[in-house]
């Protein structure tokens, strides 16, 4: 069944975009140096054809069965009625876990540096109003105002690395992998499941694309993963040149950059450009997030009203962003330890697991229909 | 008591949103969505009173923990 609702190319590009990158050009520098070093580049790199790999995976899915609604049509196909929900569930949860976990980091972000004595629940609260509103204004609305919001971040944060280009010095990236091969790879881990491997959950949009740029679609989609590829290697390796290897002592590495970012010795004061930044790219992901999270559960539970569920899934994201983490360390172990592990484990694994199927199938049937002849 | 307002206003703001849409819900979703409601109302008294009950992390950390632990020992390095 093909949806009536459907996107251009474009906008699907610019909602892989804000699901993947998102606030993640702003987060991930800081853990990546914490874990890789100086070769964190590297591992941002290599998660980079990981997330390739799981992409190509998602539009060989889509080609091949383009009339099945999404990941849940795929998984109903390949995997049959009663397996589907027992799949299905885990993702169901990690998205919980990830609009929650994304709201907590708007709300830190402003509680550690510009509004201490404000309470948490205020930022997660008005955060999640705003991402559940635009939720439930419909993917193409939502998808509409991306294409102006995505440029607007991506933008902000190349002026930021631009203006602080005195800062660097190319010479702290050498020795490259200083602290060994298993960091990097440990980098890979966590590049590959924040942000990369969060591309599966583009597999819920894909039945969307208009039937007329159904040819531009993977060339398109590669493209936008590129630019966000090339967007986190980057803002990476300009924090490693920027800090060397007190990269990983700041959370914010790009606000960093920014606030000290001068030219001829007077500060810029560029720090609220790349917050805002950081505070669209957190609200975007939400926002797609949500919708996904509403659409696999409208139809796992087969409700008729296509945004049954965001209101509901958005006060339980609200008191769980307030509750998940119980100090900042749990956080960080959450965030960066088991949400790359979900999201590989679970998320990336079921894509490969239904393209294999999918192979498979395709290479047998038709071997199987010549021998019935 | 701040808290307490915020929550009482987060459900009635819910509430007010569902209102337009409730009577054209099926029975099926209608208990969906209150489950949804009773899993917040759960969220709320962990968040307003702080009891030792398990929560969504805890689950999380018990399900994923030991695995992500024993990769990460294996590469050498800690969470």
């Amino acid at each position: 069944m093909r949806n009536t609702i459907s996107l251009t190319v474009n906008q699907l590009a610019c909602l892989l975009v804000a699901a993947s990158v998102g606030s993640a050009i702003i987060y991930i520098p800081a853990p990546l140096s914490h874990v890789a070093g100086n070769g964190s580049w590297l591992s941002v790199a290599g998660a980079y054809l990981f997330g390739m790999l799981t992409l190509g995976c998602v539009i060989y899915l889509h080609r091949r069965h383009g009339e099945a609604a999404g990941l849940f049509g795929y998984c109903r196909k390949l995997l049959g009625r009663a397996i589907t929900p027992v799949v299905l569930v885990p993702v169901i949860g990690m998205l919980f876990f990830a609009v929650s976990a994304i709201v907590t980091g708007i709300s830190d972000f402003f509680t550690s540096g510009m509004m201490p004595y404000t309470p948490p629940y205020v930022f997660c609260s008005v955060s999640l109003a705003a991402s559940a509103l635009t939720a439930r204004s419909g993917v193409k609305n939502t998808a509409r105002m991306f294409v102006l919001l995505v440029p607007v971040m991506i933008v902000f944060s190349l002026v930021v690395l631009v203006l602080a280009m005195p800062l660097y010095d190319w010479g702290r990236l050498l020795p490259i992998a200083d602290k060994g091969f298993k960091p990097l790879l440990h980098g890979l881990i966590i590049a590959g499941g924040f942000p990369f491997g969060e591309v599966f959950l583009l597999s819920v949009f894909l039945p969307y694309t208009a039937k007329e740029d159904e040819k531009l679609l993977a060339k398109r989609l590669f493209r936008a993963f590129t630019v966000n590829g090339a967007l986190i290697l980057i803002s990476s390796l300009c924090t490693t040149a920027a800090f060397g290897p007190a990269a990983d002592h700041f959370n914010y590495s790009l606000f960093h950059l920014a606030s000290n970012a001068d030219v001829s010795g007077t500060n810029l004061r560029a720090e609220s450009v790349i917050g805002m930044a950081l505070i669209l790219g957190s609200y975007m992901k939400a926002t797609v997030f949500l919708i996904i999270l509403n659409r696999l559960l409208v139809q796992l539970l087969g409700a008729r009203d296509e945004a049954a569920f965001i209101y509901p899934a958005s006060l339980v994201c609200v008191l769980l962003s307030l509750t998940l983490f119980s100090s900042p360390a749990d956080f960080l172990f959450q965030v960066y330890t088991i949400w790359p592990s979900l999201v590989i484990g679970i998320g990336c694994a079921l894509v490969f697991l239904l393209a294999a199927l999918s192979w498979l199938r395709g290479r047998f049937e038709p071997r199987e229909r010549s021998d019935g002849r | 008591m701040d808290k307490c307002i915020f929550v009482l206003l987060l459900f009635a703001a819910w509430a007010l949103g569902e209102r337009g849409s409730w009577r054209r819900r099926d029975r099926k979703i209608k208990v969906w969505i209150a489950a949804f409601g009773l899993a917040a109302a759960y969220l709320s008294v962990r968040y307003l009173f702080h009891p030792d009950w398990p929560g969504y992390g805890e689950l999380l950390k018990l399900a994923f923990g030991p695995a992500t632990r024993s990769v990460l020992g294996w590469l050498g390095t800690s969470a």
